[in-house]
């Protein structure tokens, strides 16, 4: 009788950790899995030309994200790349900067500049995007513009 | 550079030599550039990574006899009529620095503490009471065009940084923008805007501004 | 110097200790690749030039406190493409930007070497300009498609499928079918 409930004991022990070695494995699968998403920053001047802006562009919670690229807008006054310190790839953090002296300048919402940044794990990133200044095309600052990201649409086979 | 074994599985070696061969050509880099990039890594890089002054065994010598000094100073400042246990209304004129050997001691520790950036670990070649314009600025990210002109600089901006072209006292895209513009309308602009030292004021100018702006270190308020 | 045995890693930390000698250790191993970078982007010897010297003040300026956290070619890659594309911008030379316009100079010892290889030049050139970039760097550059990634900022699964149709192109186009052993008499010297 002793002999059955120790048998029973060691047998349910060593089931819950094989569960737990289980569990454990499918943890660190899901955290070793990376995804890559790009990210549309949008700077609306609200209704004005927009000149120029400067964005702060981070992750709020460290390790959430690396950026691995940076590209410019949907906007022709924005196409190119921004401005961006080439250490702010494998980071996540990038200040985004670029100005046009194009006569034709965009006044809504506008796409400046889109960031492809690489996920580990199955974390949603919370990012943070500051709108550190904005202008016209005389160098007038806006007070009230505004900078919101969103995340872009999936990147199709470009072949 | 050798190029490494890397040969995908799926492409025939002749292939891979063909176009080696077509995009790989030897392209020459004259002397001048290497002597111009190691001659700006020979003057740059053993500034850039000079001991912290704290971690210098003879600092902790100078820093004690500097405080031993100073202390004694502040003892017969102290013990002076009408200065110490009773308040005074006697304004004084601020007591200059005597050049003994303690307190130049003490204001090479300081001088050396004002090169250290502490978020960057970087060290700058500047002193106390030095103009800012002969601070090397962060945008130079060329190396040496803008060291060699710090001292043409020196002339023109007492009050401004280098690099803040609009003078708001900050280094932001707006500068680059607004050199930019300047550029556009091509109106005489001063000298000290050649950034870059190549001779001429111009885009890339303009990119020494807006590099310096987005770079991720935390940008300098000059005021 | 050129056959320092250190690594990129090695050399970046004694760089960041002020050993001037192991930057000139990795100028020297890297200057070559830069140089050819910069000069497929431009087709430009004389920008090539201009771009090796800008890159490596630039990156000379990350120092102290420069950490190499993917291959160094990774991270120069794109401060070379992009100071050889804006040394050309401002230069307004007559050189084509898009590197499927620069058609590289046909050099072999024979004339059945020469006539393969101007084939080959051109189903490269006549490739959509990201696949061109991706085959060259995964197959002249030798990066890894990790690299690759990284460097273009673009997902892994974009690098794949740009290499995957480059190749279907040149295994399909008639005058790069032969490196695939479907004309073997063709590929003869």
């Amino acid at each position: 009788m002793m002999l059955r409930v120790l048998l029973t004991i060691v047998a349910m022990t060593v089931t819950a950790l094989l569960c737990g070695a289980g569990e454990r494995h499918e943890a660190r699968v899901a955290q070793e899995q990376v995804r890559f998403v790009a990210y549309d920053v949008i700077v609306d001047p609200v209704g004005r030309p927009l000149g120029a802006y400067q964005v702060d562009f981070a992750a709020a919670r460290p390790g959430d994200i690396t950026i691995v690229g940076i590209e410019g807008g949907e906007h022709p006054a924005f196409a190119q790349p921004p401005f961006y310190d080439p250490k702010a790839l494998m980071n996540e953090r990038a200040v985004l900067a670029a100005f046009s002296t194009d006569a034709a300048l965009p006044e809504g919402p506008t796409l400046v500049a889109r960031v492809h940044v690489r996920i580990t794990g199955d974390a949603v990133p919370d990012l943070t995007v500051a709108l550190t200044v904005a202008a016209g095309p005389g160098g007038d600052r806006f007070e009230t513009a505004t900078v919101t990201t969103r995340l872009a649409a999936p990147e199709g086979d470009d072949s | 550079m050798t190029l490494p074994p890397r040969q995908p599985d799926d492409l025939p070696e002749q292939l891979l030599d063909d176009l080696r061969a077509l995009h790989a050509p030897k392209v020459e880099v004259p002397p001048s550039v290497d002597e111009h990039i190691l001659a700006a890594a020979r003057r740059t890089l053993p500034v850039a990574t000079r001991t912290p002054w704290f971690r210098r065994p003879s600092a902790w010598g100078g820093i004690t006899a500097a405080a031993a000094a100073v202390g004694l100073a502040a003892v017969a400042w102290i013990a002076q009529p009408g200065v110490g246990g009773s308040r005074s209304t006697t304004t004084t004129t601020p007591r200059p620095f005597s050049e003994t050997t303690e307190e130049l001691a003490l204001a090479d520790e300081l001088s050396v503490l004002d090169r250290l950036d502490d978020s960057t670990n970087e060290t700058r070649e500047f002193s106390r009471g030095a103009s800012i314009a002969e601070v090397q600025p962060e945008a130079d990210m060329f190396g040496l065009p803008l060291a060699s002109r710090a001292a043409e600089r020196a002339d023109f901006a007492d009050a401004a940084h280098p690099l803040d072209y609009d003078g708001d006292g900050v280094i932001d895209i707006l500068d680059a923008f607004a050199l930019a513009r300047t550029i556009e309308t091509q109106v005489a602009i001063e000298p000290m805007w050649d950034l870059n030292g190549d001779g001429v004021i111009d885009d890339d100018d303009v990119v020494v501004i807006a590099q310096a702006a987005v770079r991720l270190e935390p940008r300098e308020v000059i005021r | 110097m050129s056959d320092d045995p250190r690594s990129d890693n090695d050399l970046v930390d004694a760089i960041n200790a002020g050993d001037v000698d192991a930057f000139e250790v990795l100028y020297r191993r890297y200057r070559e690749w830069a140089a050819r970078l910069a000069r497929r982007f431009t087709g430009s010897d004389d920008i090539a030039a201009d771009a090796v010297q800008d890159t490596f003040l630039y990156f000379l300026r990350q120092f102290p406190g420069f950490e190499l956290r993917a291959r160094l070619t990774t991270f120069l890659y794109p401060v070379v493409k992009h100071t050889a594309q804006g040394i050309q911008r401002k230069a307004r030379r007559a050189a084509p930007t898009n590197v499927d316009d620069v058609l590289p100079a046909i050099e072999a010892d024979n004339d059945t070497t020469v006539a393969r290889r101007s084939e080959l030049a051109a189903v490269i050139a006549a490739l959509p300009p990201t696949q061109h970039e991706t085959v060259l760097m995964r197959f002249v550059d030798g990066m890894a498609i990790s690299e690759i990634a990284i460097a273009l900022g673009v997902p892994t699964g974009t690098v794949k499928s740009r290499l995957h149709n480059a190749l279907a192109t040149l295994r399909e186009d008639p005058r790069t079918r032969s490196y695939f052993g479907r004309d073997e008499s063709s590929q003869s010297e």
